[in-house]
């Protein structure tokens, strides 16, 4: 939510400086997370009138123009063409600097001096592209700065608006939370609108079909409007908080919006048919063409408002093209309705159509004020076209909105947040808060809530308002008194952080990836397990699309990647979880522990062997690890059965006739699609089995008394016998 | 006779000053002091001698020898000594040359932070819990007070794995899976990774949480306070003033967003702070009673508090590093830095 200080001003009297005012709102759970001066770079510039414009003597595109702030005449040089004598612009004098870098200062250009620069509204920062210079309107003072003239001695908040506080959707919302703040007093809106004779049930008849949906819906009729340009200071305002001017009737539901957080709409009442507004549910399958031109598939659930024919706006979310005020509209029907926040949510989360609207309905607007909104666009339309207000306002109002009390214990108030508060202080809280105190005894208090408020239901809501409003800095700082507990950490922590820091101290470097990987690593790594695996339904792209069945993939492409920056040395391994589906589509989250290795064995260096590792590096890792955590009836056997492991340069791990892992060479097909030309071994361990697996237990045994004796044997075997 | 041994003694000291090889001198010895030696020889002839000449010369002889014999030796010593010294200095090697090392690999920085994390709570007497990453809408979203159609969901971007399941967003479910199966007291930190549909410098698909909990009769906003502020002098030091904004959690309430002093500019007001002097660290608040509503817990008994935080973000402060996705990068001379 954005606003700009002035604009604020008018519903609050509160006149601290800004970044005063930005601290205390972000203190009591407002977040400002940005303020901008509007003025920036805008000083030294005034507005001027042209007086004459010669021909620069020496360039075709350059032209002299002579102007004056009323005090002195300048000469300057300017390259812009849209200018004309008796125009008034924007001249920025020696010394400006504007937002674009640019600093002014006198330049001779082409062998003219130029006393400084006219300006467009690019080079101010006011428009990302501009045709020439800023033109301002001819009964602009002369000799003004421009800062005053477009209203930009200004500041713009933008609050990080947190979901529950719908109420301050609004600049009367974020008004009576400064009041609250800094005990300024609140403006009211003061506003006349004429009606005429000519009474509103003449011409529009009113039905809901679904009141749970549509809990009220009211309407104004306007005659004899003009579709003009806003009046500027609505215009500016809206631009200040980024949002493009329409024109004056689509810019004043846009400016009440934000004024009062009620959205309306305004349809050309010539395309009303039947002089009927019927709300009703959408048919599924229904389709229906909304003010941007897309074509929306409707389902039972929306909200569709309709005329004697056909649908004309999809309620909540967005008007429709067929009845949108258009540049010949004469005639204006003002919607303003409350609508609820669940359907609404539903309908614009399945369209991904969220518009200033829906984000107002889903929350939740006042239910107070949606009168109070159409009166007052009506007014501000009556004063910028001259139009007539038919008299009265058609209400069908199915669902009353019921006031809601809570009671709130003092002792409880206390109990939840440690504080000492008396009841006289809660009752002081409250009042700052606004809220209706309709009874109180020594032990509680109800309070009526405010009908803008529909995030305060319950007794803790009021208890947070009360440590919101005292401040949650004035809370006292204790420690919790709770038993001392006497507690392990479990096999798994303790099993990781044994492997972790040997590997580690090992040369091994820890990586963390991942836990979604691309498809076809599952078919490389996972064989025929592929059909277990679990996919994400929205994935941010390919390479994250499906949850990983190993952790092999990504450690490749981890050495990958390093190689390409020429280290190819590289020890590396993960702990980390994987992800199948069982026989009844049941998840099983498994922890692995995998590890890589290429390369040198020792460091590259002036005096050590450059030895490759192979297949017995890896292994000895896998035995440092089994009998650092003091596995003891481990057993190597046979090949692996993976089939991205080498064929004749693997085994499977065995823990107890169990198996845990496998180790090997890493298949040369598998690593030459990964474009590695090196050989790379790894291991691959359930994690959790390892965990699991029995420990040795310590048991001091007597040293021998006598030294050893070697005896050097030799055995002639077959070549196909292995050594164990 | 006595002339004669003190030239003998005289020429054996000069001939023994010029000599610096072991051999010469234990030739000299010989030359002197051994069998045909010419001491030995002047020895050798004392029978001839009258008694009186006898005792005389064999007195001043014995003399000679021994001290001939102690200036040999001490010559001796000296250049074997030499000699020792001379072969340490051959054996001379270039200090200067690097050492060989045995291979010292690095922890991961964020496992590194999330250890350290862990070892402040557990110093605090919390106890670790994990939870699944692959969790139920139930438990991420419904059972923390967040129901369907609420715009609170609109907080965290969902990665969906069917209708019913998700990535989890936060380790907030282990909450639950705790309350389920134990009572109160509740002392617990559940640190784990969790996924979010968002990815650019600040923001990774895949990050790393830590869950804290504390549930039992009295606990009061001021002990979350109490805890996180502990915690947070722990991490960045003493002196760190921390502040409590109020802020929105379904799933607490009072719901408030830690901010420490920027580390960085120690609350000047940097780029890294945005010139606020402040950083947000961490999210809390005391449990929403709507939660133990859930796990039939009695609200009117127990209260707790709960908070979450970022490991990366706070692996980020720590090093001063600008872009989370470097942590995935798993680049050697990225992660050898730590």
């Amino acid at each position: 939510m954005k606003f700009t200080y002035n604009w604020l001003k008018e519903y609050v009297d509160v006149d601290i400086p800004a970044d005063e005012l930005s601290e205390m709102l972000t203190m009591a759970g407002l977040e400002i997370e940005t303020l901008t001066y509007l003025g920036a770079g805008l000083d030294n510039i005034c507005s001027v009138k042209i007086l004459d414009i010669e021909k620069h003597p020496n360039a075709d595109k350059l032209s002299i123009c002579k102007v004056t702030d009323g005090e002195s005449e300048h000469e300057i040089v300017c390259g812009a063409k849209n200018m004309k004598g008796g125009d008034i612009v924007a001249l920025a004098k020696k010394g400006a600097n504007l937002p674009n870098g640019i600093k002014i200062k006198p330049t001779k250009i082409r062998g003219v001096v130029s006393n400084g620069m006219l300006c467009s509204e690019t080079e101010l920062g006011l428009a990302d592209e501009a045709g020439g210079i800023m033109i301002l309107a001819q009964d602009t003072t002369i000799g003004k700065p421009v800062i005053d003239i477009l209203g930009l001695d200004d500041y713009l908040f933008e609050i990080g608006l947190t979901p529950n506080r719908s109420d301050c959707l609004s600049l009367i919302g974020i008004a009576r939370e400064v009041a609250m703040l800094t005990g300024a007093k609140l403006k009211t809106i003061d506003f006349v609108a004429d009606e005429s004779s000519e009474s509103v049930s003449g011409a529009i008849d009113i039905s809901i079909q679904n009141a749970s949906a549509c809990n009220r819906y009211t309407a104004r009729v306007l005659r004899g409007v003009s579709i003009k340009e806003s009046d500027p200071i609505i215009k500016s305002r809206l631009n200040a908080i980024g949002v493009r001017s329409i024109n004056n009737i689509v810019d004043i539901t846009n400016y009440v919006m934000f004024v009062y957080g009620q959205p309306m709409h305004a349809f050309d009442y010539d395309k009303i048919m039947g002089k009927k507004i019927i709300v009703r549910n959408a048919s599924d399958g229904g389709k229906f063409t909304t003010l941007d031109e897309k074509e929306r598939e409707l389902t039972a659930g929306d909200i569709m408002i309709c005329d004697e024919k056909r649908a004309v706006a999809l309620g909540g979310v967005m008007g429709g093209m067929n009845s949108e005020v258009s540049d010949d509209t004469k005639d204006i029907l003002l919607e303003s309705a409350y609508f609820d926040p669940v359907t609404i949510r539903r309908t614009a989360k399945r369209l991904g159509l969220a518009s200033e609207s829906s984000h107002r309905f889903e929350r939740g607007v006042n239910p107070q004020t949606v009168t109070v909104a159409l009166d007052y666009a009506a007014s501000l339309m009556q004063k910028s076209t001259g139009c007539k207000i038919l008299s009265g306002i058609a209400d069908v109002w199915p669902v009353k909105y019921e006031s809601r009390d809570i009671k709130a214990r003092f002792a409880r108030i206390n109990k939840v947040l440690g504080t000492d508060l008396t009841n006289d202080d809660i009752l002081n809280l409250l009042g700052r808060l606004m809220f209706e105190v309709k009874q109180k005894s020594d032990e509680h208090v109800l309070v009526e809530i405010p009908q803008y408020r529909h995030d305060l239901v319950k007794e803790i809501d009021i208890i947070e308002e009360i440590a919101r409003t005292y401040g949650y800095n004035n809370i006292k700082v204790t420690m919790p008194k709770i038993p001392a507990v006497s507690e392990k950490r479990s096999e798994k922590e303790v099993t990781a952080a044994k492997v972790r820091s040997l590997l580690v101290n090992n040369g091994f470097y820890e990586v963390i990836n991942y836990s979604f990987c691309a498809h076809k690593d599952l078919e490389i790594f996972s064989g025929d397990l592929i059909d277990r695996r679990i996919g994400v339904l929205n994935p941010i792209n390919e390479e994250q699309s499906v949850m990983r069945m190993s952790l092999l993939p990504a450690l490749i492409e981890t050495v990958k990647k390093n190689m390409n920056h020429k280290n190819n040395d590289l020890k590396l391994f993960e702990i980390g979880r994987s992800f199948m589906k069982g026989d009844s589509g049941e998840i099983f989250e498994t922890n692995r522990f995998t590890g890589i290795i290429t390369g040198l064995c020792y460091e590259d260096n002036w005096s050590n062997a450059k030895k490759v590792v192979d297949f017995f590096d890896i292994k000895g890792i896998v035995e440092l690890i089994l009998e650092s955590i003091k596995v003891i009836r481990y057993s190597f056997k046979g090949g692996a059965s993976s089939k991205y492991l080498h064929p004749a340069v693997s085994t499977q791990i065995y823990i107890a006739g169990e198996k845990v892992g496998e180790i090997g060479e890493l298949h040369p097909d598998i690593l030459e699609g990964y474009g590695i030309d090196k050989k790379v071994y790894a291991f691959d361990f359930d994690f959790d089995r390892l965990c699991a697996s029995q420990k040795e237990r310590v048991v001091f045994r007597q040293l021998p008394k006598y030294p050893y004796v070697k005896r050097d044997i030799a055995i002639v075997v077959d070549k196909g016998i292995a050594c164990d | 006779m006595t002339d004669d041994l003190l030239q003998i003694k005289q020429k054996a000291l000069d001939e023994l000053k010029d000599l610096n090889k072991l051999d010469d001198i234990y030739n000299l010895k010989v030359k002197y002091l051994g069998k045909k030696g010419s001491l030995t020889f002047v020895l050798r002839n004392l029978g001839k001698m009258l008694p009186d000449k006898r005792r005389e010369v064999g007195m001043l002889c014995n003399k000679v020898k021994v001290e001939l014999a102690a200036a040999i030796e001490s010559a001796a010593d000296k250049v074997k000594l030499a000699e020792k010294n001379r072969k340490l200095l051959e054996e001379k090697v270039d200090t200067s040359l690097p050492g060989r090392r045995p291979a010292l690999g690095r922890l991961h920085p964020v496992n590194k932070v999330n250890e350290e994390i862990k070892d402040i709570f557990l110093r605090l007497g919390f106890v670790i819990q994990e939870g699944p990453e692959i969790e139920t809408d139930y438990y991420n979203f419904e059972a923390l007070n967040i129901p369907k159609d609420h715009p609170a969901r609109d907080m965290q971007d969902t990665f969906y794995i069917s209708k019913d399941h998700v990535l989890r967003t936060h380790t907030s479910p282990v909450q639950v899976l705790t309350f389920e199966k134990q009572s109160p007291p509740i002392k617990i930190i559940a640190p784990g990774r969790v996924s979010r549909c968002d990815s650019d410098v600040t923001h990774s698909p895949m990050f790393h949480q830590v869950e804290g909990f504390l549930v039992d009769t009295d606990v009061t906003f001021g002990d979350l306070k109490g805890i996180l502020i502990a915690f947070i002098h722990q991490m960045f030091g003493e002196k760190i003033a921390v502040r409590f904004r109020p802020s929105y959690f379904p799933f607490t309430e009072p719901s408030a967003e830690v901010d420490m002093q920027c580390v960085i500019c120690m609350g000047k007001g940097c780029r890294v702070c945005k010139k606020s002097g402040w950083l947000e660290i961490l999210g809390c608040g005391m449990i929403n009673p709507a939660v133990f509503e859930h796990v039939k817990y009695d609200t009117e008994k127990y209260t707790g508090f709960a908070f979450g935080m970022g490991v990366e973000r706070i692996a980020m402060l720590k090093y001063q590093i600008n872009d989370i996705r470097l942590f995935y990068d798993n680049d050697i001379r990225f992660l050898n830095q730590f």
